[in-house]
Formats: C-alpha cells, structure tokens, sequence
C-alpha cells in the first residue's frame, strides 16, 4: 500500500464519517463543523487526485463560503432547544432504509460495471483548460449563469431594503 | 520517502514559525515602544529578548477554563480551526529559488482559500463561548473578514493578468525578468493588498473583532491560558504568510544585490512589511464600523476593480 492509498482511505473514512455525524449529532453547531471537515475531507481527495484547481473552488466554495452562511443562519435562529428527535413512525423509517438501499445497490451496479475510458493520458483539469474551456466552449452557458446570478443579487437586495422600511 | 521529506519540511517550518512568532511579537511591542517614546519590554533577558518566552511560558502554566455554559467541543475545537488553516498556507510559499514547499500551479488561490478557513474558527469561537462581547466580536470579526477578502484578491488579480500565471514562482520569476519589482507598475495594487491585508487580519486600526474599549476582548474574550495563546499564534501565523505573500507579489521574493544570500533578502523585506503595520498600529486610532465598511466596499473594491482593467488595457497595449 503506498501513501497516496493510505491517505485516500484516511481522507475517504473522514468524509464519510463526517457526513454520518451531520446527521447523528444532535446539536446544530456540531453538525456545521463536521460538515465543514466532510468538505474538506472531498477537497483532500481531489487533491489526492491531482485536480487541484477543483480541490481548491471546493475549499473556497464550500468550506469558506456555505459553512460560514450555515453558521450565520443558525446564529440568526433559535435553535438552542429544538433537537430533531427520533421519529416515531416506523413505517417511515423501513421505507427509508429500503429507498437508501436500493439507491446503493443501483449505484454500485453502476460503478462496478461503469466502461471507463482507460488511455494512458490521465486528464488534468489545470486552471488554464478550465478557464480556456469557460471562455471559449462554453462562453454563453457561462453569461447566462453570470446574467442568473446577477439578477438573484438585485433580487436579493430589493427584498432586503423592502423589509428595512 | 517523499512523505518523510513532507513531514520533516512540516516540522522544521513548524519549529522556525514558533521562533518566528515569539520575535514578531517582541519586534512589534519594541517598535510601537519607541515610537510612543518608551522602552518596550525590557526585564527578561538582553534587550528584552525573551519577553515573550516568559509570556508564553505563562500562558501554558495557567489553568485551562472552560466556561460551564459553553459548548465545549466546539470551544476546543475553535482555536485548532482558527491555526490549522494559517499554518497551511506555509505549505506552498517558496522562501528562494531552492528553498520551497509544493511547487502548486495554483499556489495564490490555495493561499487565498485556504486562508478564508480561519473565519470558521473565529466564528466558532465567538458563538461557542455563549457571551455576548465573544459573540458580537466574532460577528464583526465575520463581516470584516468576509468583506475585506474581496479587495485582498482583486488587488492580486492585476499581478495574475500581467503575469499570467497564478504560480507564485512565475510570478517572482517574471518579476525578475522584467528587472523590477511589482510594487512599482502596481502601486495601487499594493495599497489596496496592505490595507485589506490589515483589515483582514484584524490588526490595528481595524481591530474592531477585539476593541476593548468596547468588547473586552472579542472573540476570544472567555479563552485563557494555553488556548488563547492558540489564538494569538494563529493571528501571528496568519500574518507572517500575509507579509510573505506581498514578499513575493510585490517586492519580487528573494530577489536583491547578491552580497546576501536570497532567503536573508526575503526575511528582510518581509519584516519591512511587518514594520509597515506596526508603524501604523502605534500611529493611528481605531476605525469606527460603519466607516469600516463603507471604507472596504464603496473605496477600496473600485480601487482594486479600476486597477485591474487599467493593467487588462495596458497588458494588452503592450500587446501581451
């Protein structure tokens, strides 16, 4: 086993454990940070892999932005006392484990019998072909999302200045 | 046997930012010291040297308190949150031509990326303490942080675009190609990158996170002991990469006269950095919040935009 194995497996058993423990926790602020350790432990594994500029918009995206809101929200909100307790309905629980288990059994189907292109020359996402590839292949799929975005910030602050008044 | 080599690079940088933290700190008491026309620590050992060692020693001898009412995990979390991120952005800075941890394509997004982390303790911190000046100083802290992050990368961005690359050795290297330094073609650049630089490490006149006149001592108002000093250290980590990362960006890395050798030229021209803040600490009075903000988004965000499509019309002038 060499290291980079070893630290998949270490990586992988962290963002796996973590994203159990988002749901087993029982308070919110425990659950925010090992979120914010399941994200980082996905970043890690694309780094493993060599997609560096992935691994990093998902640090920056996701560790250092959607977390930091999750915690805001969950300051803004009462949340002290209010737990997500064990849900009495059994049905629901046994139709849950079946839909999560099914899901798993089409998954690794489909993982195990995935045709993967196997060339020599691994693919490399490095910033330049990503960015080549943003403003040349995909230039007016990328406006469009920038032209979404903007509207959602205007969209945004008219509804924050009409509850200002 | 590449993982040693990782670990033992990790260990030595560890033990020598240590070093470097408890002179930082004794370099920062002295200079505001004189310039306010007093000694500055003086008692423990020559010159005061080892003020700050006697501090340290202190705050590990102290009793670890941990507030009953606070959420104790995260309370012990939160440091380690707030310093891991600061110390792994050592990981890529190249020191000399040599001298260097990963060679990364992108080693100015990792440094900008990573480096946003540290919010996640401050805030982690300020909430977990469960008291109220820990609370308001970690959402000031936030709203600084999150707000000054933009204008510390746009003024990076006029250096990408003429550069072309967002690899931190290119970048000296085409400094040295072109025979000067970036400080002088991106002058505003800098401005901006010093002043967001201050804000976003919340020092002095922008440490509105820690204002004690007002909130004992924000964020970090309920640690004590071994913990603060976790704190402390993360702020100093942060501080020295922030000064290495304008070493590089804007005074050309470890380039200098060849009578010194290249990481001595870096040392000297990051601690000139480090002076700039101090001189500005002991000189100016604390900024008020709103000013604060709109001081980040209404002067200092065009600055940083105006400066990258002048340097975008230039490059392209030159014919780049």
């Amino acid at each position: 086993m060499n290291a980079q194995m070893f630290f998949f497996i270490v990586f992988a058993l962290i963002a796996i454990i973590s994203a159990v423990l988002i749901m087993a926790l029982e308070r919110i602020a425990h659950r925010v940070v090992a979120m914010a350790f399941s994200f980082f432990a996905v970043a890690a594994i694309y780094f493993l892999l060599g997609a560096e500029f992935i691994g990093i918009v998902q640090i920056m995206v996701y560790v250092g932005a959607i977390t930091i809101l999750f915690v805001f929200g969950m300051m803004m909100t009462e949340h002290r006392n209010v737990g997500f307790g064990p849900d009495p309905r059994k049905t629901q629980q046994i139709l849950g484990f079946v839909g999560v288990g099914f899901l798993l059994a089409f998954m690794l189907y489909a993982i195990v019998t995935a045709d993967l292109p196997n060339s020599g020359e691994p693919y490399v996402g490095s910033a330049e072909i990503i960015g080549l590839e943003l403003y040349g292949h995909y230039f007016i799929a990328f406006i469009g999302s920038a032209f979404l975005l903007t509207s959602a910030l205007i969209g945004a602050v008219v509804i924050a200045r009409k509850e200002a008044d | 046997m590449d993982v040693i080599l990782m670990v033992v690079y990790a260990g030595i940088v560890m033990n020598l930012l240590l070093g470097g933290v408890t002179f930082a700190i004794l370099f920062e008491r002295k200079v505001i010291g004189y310039m306010q026309l007093r000694p500055g620590p003086n008692r423990h050992g020559p010159w005061g040297l080892l003020q700050t060692i006697a501090d340290v020693t202190k705050l590990l001898m102290k009793e670890d308190i941990i507030p009953n009412e606070a959420d104790k995990k995260i309370f012990v979390l939160a440091p380690v949150l707030a310093f891991a991120p600061a110390f792994a952005v050592f990981a890529v800075l190249p020191f000399t031509e040599n001298l260097s941890g990963a060679d990364l394509n992108i080693g100015i997004l990792y440094i900008l990326g990573v480096s946003s982390i540290t919010m996640l303790g401050v805030l982690m911190g300020g909430w977990s303490s469960n008291n109220k000046y820990s609370l308001l100083g970690s959402i000031r802290g936030i709203a600084q942080m999150v707000s000054y992050e933009i204008p510390l990368v746009l003024s990076v961005l006029g250096i990408i675009v003429l550069v072309g690359s967002l690899n931190l050795r290119d970048i000296v290297g085409y400094q040295e190609s072109i025979g000067i330094w970036f400080i002088i073609p991106q002058f505003l650049a800098f401005i901006v990158y010093f002043i967001s630089s201050i804000a976003e490490l919340n020092r002095s006149p922008f440490d509105l996170p820690e204002a004690e006149s007002e909130l004992v001592s924000g964020y970090h108002t309920e640690y004590s002991g071994f913990r603060f000093a976790f704190f402390m250290l993360a702020e100093y980590t942060y501080a020295i990469a922030i000064s290495a990362l304008a070493t590089i960006l804007f005074f050309g890395g470890w380039l200098g006269p060849a009578f010194l050798p290249g990481i001595i030229w870096f040392l000297l021209k990051m601690a000139a950095f480090m002076f700039g803040w101090y001189w500005l600490r002991a000189t100016l009075p604390r900024a008020r919040v709103d000013h604060l903000m709109n001081f980040g988004w209404k002067v200092l965000i065009p600055l940083a935009l105006l400066n990258i499509v002048i340097t975008s019309i230039i490059k392209v002038w030159m014919g780049g």
